[in-house]
């Protein structure tokens, strides 16, 4: 007797497909979030005019710096020279072997500038930042305050989405810079106290390896950092908010845009990051 | 001023409004009464064009709402002229009561900060909340929220003001205040669509009383209604037929 209570053998060939299909289902999603935030990011832009500048939207705008940016400091602040001290433990080591630990701050601070100083700032903000924002506005949706917003013909992209997408592109650079400061003064800690490379050689070897060309004042491997984080900084912003507005079903659809707009902005980072190094070093030859 | 004419909606295939279909005329003072969940809520979020009905024609101040909901011109020219108080107060929690109510003066009207302090002081004044305009609404109680929100659809001064249970979660005091002030906006000019399930607020105010149920309207008439007999009256109110 085939009873319906049995449980059917999962066949592995069932089980393929349906991982298979949840896959695809994720990247329809994604593609589907990055579709509406490109439509954001459009209708944002065309709001970037002189009523930014108003008193109410620039206490708008602060409060968003203070909750995005300057909160998040600390553990930028952590992450960055843990982050350092192992590119410096692992680079050294290796280099070690060809007697070559001089190269340490070289390589450490370069590291930092171009990739890992806006790679993790970037990742460090979705989880702290973009999720939160994303939670804020999926809230709003799901208990009728952008519908209230409408109807009282409020902007909604003015008033709750260029503040944010403006302070996150303002404040993802500078927590860059500060990532960067602090994974390079990581670097030297190791390199100083456990791998013999005396203070100076490492400050002279960082000097040496930033200096050179320089672009808007700044040296060229920490400007490629910061271009890249103005550009996480608005992705960040701009999924939370395209997500999050499109939140439904009350406390569980709130969950689920927040879990989207994570998964959408790491993915579509780790891209941009990808495609930036390419451009840069095809544009920016050594 | 707001004509319904035979309103079908349904969420998720579950209908709503069956046929719904009633006629608000300017300075009158309608009320909309019926069970939970039988679409007071959803009736006038079609006023404002929030919805668009799936079949029938809703008019309002001369405009046919569904088709002009893609039209963002006619649209917003038509919700300035409405306010409307949510049921749950929908306030933007980061901004104390004051910015609230200053909301659609700054963002939408762009008026001077000299007339948005006037208008809003005046308007919270009409609410009672005077003293409570340094708050945050996570400090406000639920019946102060509703306040606030009252406040914020009267500041604009539109001719048209649509409540969705005014005085759910009010004291006693406080919900004569607040229908004393309906009468008054009413009084003034200003047609009022109200949705509520309390019947003294509903005979303070009303001009006319309707009852929605089962997605259309079973019964309509004056104050007087709801001393009558008819069925679908004695149902709302709970009395055994
Ligand atoms: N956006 C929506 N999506 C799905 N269903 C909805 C939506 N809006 C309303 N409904 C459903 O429509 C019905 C009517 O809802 P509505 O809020 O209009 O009721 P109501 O008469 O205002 O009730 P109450 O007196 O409790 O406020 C409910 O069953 C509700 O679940
Ligand atoms: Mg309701």
């Amino acid at each position: 007797m085939s009873s319906t209570a049995e449980p059917a053998p999962v066949g592995a060939l069932a089980e393929t497909a349906r991982v298979g299909t949840s896959w695809i289902g994720h990247i329809r999603r994604s593609l589907d979030d990055t579709g509406h935030g490109v439509a954001l990011l459009l209708a944002t832009i065309q709001r970037l005019d002189h009523k930014l500048l108003k008193r109410s939207n620039l206490r708008n705008l602060a409060d968003q710096m203070y909750a995005g940016g300057i909160l998040s400091i600390p553990i930028v602040v952590l992450v960055s020279f843990f982050m350092g001290m192992v590119l410096s433990l692992q680079t050294g080591v290796e280099l070690g072997k060809f007697g070559q630990q001089d190269l340490i701050g070289t390589i450490v601070s370069v590291a930092m500038c171009r990739e890992m100083g806006p790679l993790i700032t970037g990742i460090i903000l979705v989880a702290a930042v973009g999720s939160a924002l994303a939670a804020e506005l999926g809230t709003m949706s799901v208990s009728d305050e952008l519908i209230a917003l409408d109807v009282m013909t409020v902007d909604r992209t003015r008033f709750l989405v260029v503040p944010r997408v403006v302070a996150m592109a303002l404040m993802c650079p500078i927590l860059t810079i500060i990532a960067d400061i602090v994974g390079i003064f990581g670097g030297s800690v190791i390199a100083t106290e456990r791998l013999g490379v005396s203070g100076p050689l490492y400050t002279n070897r960082t000097i040496e390896a930033l200096r050179g060309e320089t672009f808007l004042t700044m040296p060229k491997d920490v400007f490629v950092g910061v271009l890249k984080a103005f550009v996480f900084g608005v992705t960040i912003a701009i999924v939370a908010c395209a997500t999050g507005m499109r939140a439904t079903n009350g406390a569980q659809g709130v969950g689920e845009a927040t879990r989207r707009s994570v998964r959408t902005s790491i993915l579509l980072i780790v891209i941009i990051n990808y495609i930036l190094t390419g451009m840069f070093f095809g544009l920016l030859p050594e | 001023m707001i004509e319904f004419k035979d309103v079908f909606q349904s969420f998720g295939g579950r209908p709503v409004l069956r046929g719904l279909s009633f006629n608000v005329k300017d300075g009158e003072c309608f009320v909309l009464m019926g069970p939970s969940g039988s679409g007071k809520s959803t009736t006038l979020l079609h006023i404002v064009g929030v919805y668009k009905a799936r079949r029938g024609e809703v008019v309002v101040q001369g405009v046919d709402v569904g088709k002009n909901i893609d039209n963002p011109d006619v649209l917003v020219g038509l919700r300035r002229k409405i306010g409307l108080v949510f049921q749950g107060g929908a306030l933007v929690n980061w901004l104390n009561v004051y910015d609230n109510v200053a909301l659609p003066l700054r963002e939408a009207l762009e008026l001077e900060e000299n007339e948005i302090e006037s208008r809003v002081n005046d308007a919270l004044e009409k609410v009672l909340l005077s003293n409570d305009s340094e708050k945050l609404p996570s400090e406000l109680s639920g019946g102060m929220r509703k306040r606030v929100a009252l406040a914020r659809a009267l500041v604009t001064r539109p001719p048209l003001i649509l409540y969705d249970e005014p005085t759910a979660g009010l004291d006693p005091a406080m919900s004569a205040q607040i229908a004393r002030l309906i009468v008054d906006f009413s009084q003034h000019g200003v047609t009022s669509v109200v949705v509520t399930h309390d019947v003294d607020c509903a005979r303070r105010v009303a001009s006319r009383i309707a009852i929605l149920s089962k997605g259309k309207i079973q019964v309509e008439g004056d104050k007087s209604l709801l001393d009558g007999n008819h069925p679908s009256v004695l149902e709302f109110l709970g009395h055994p037929a």
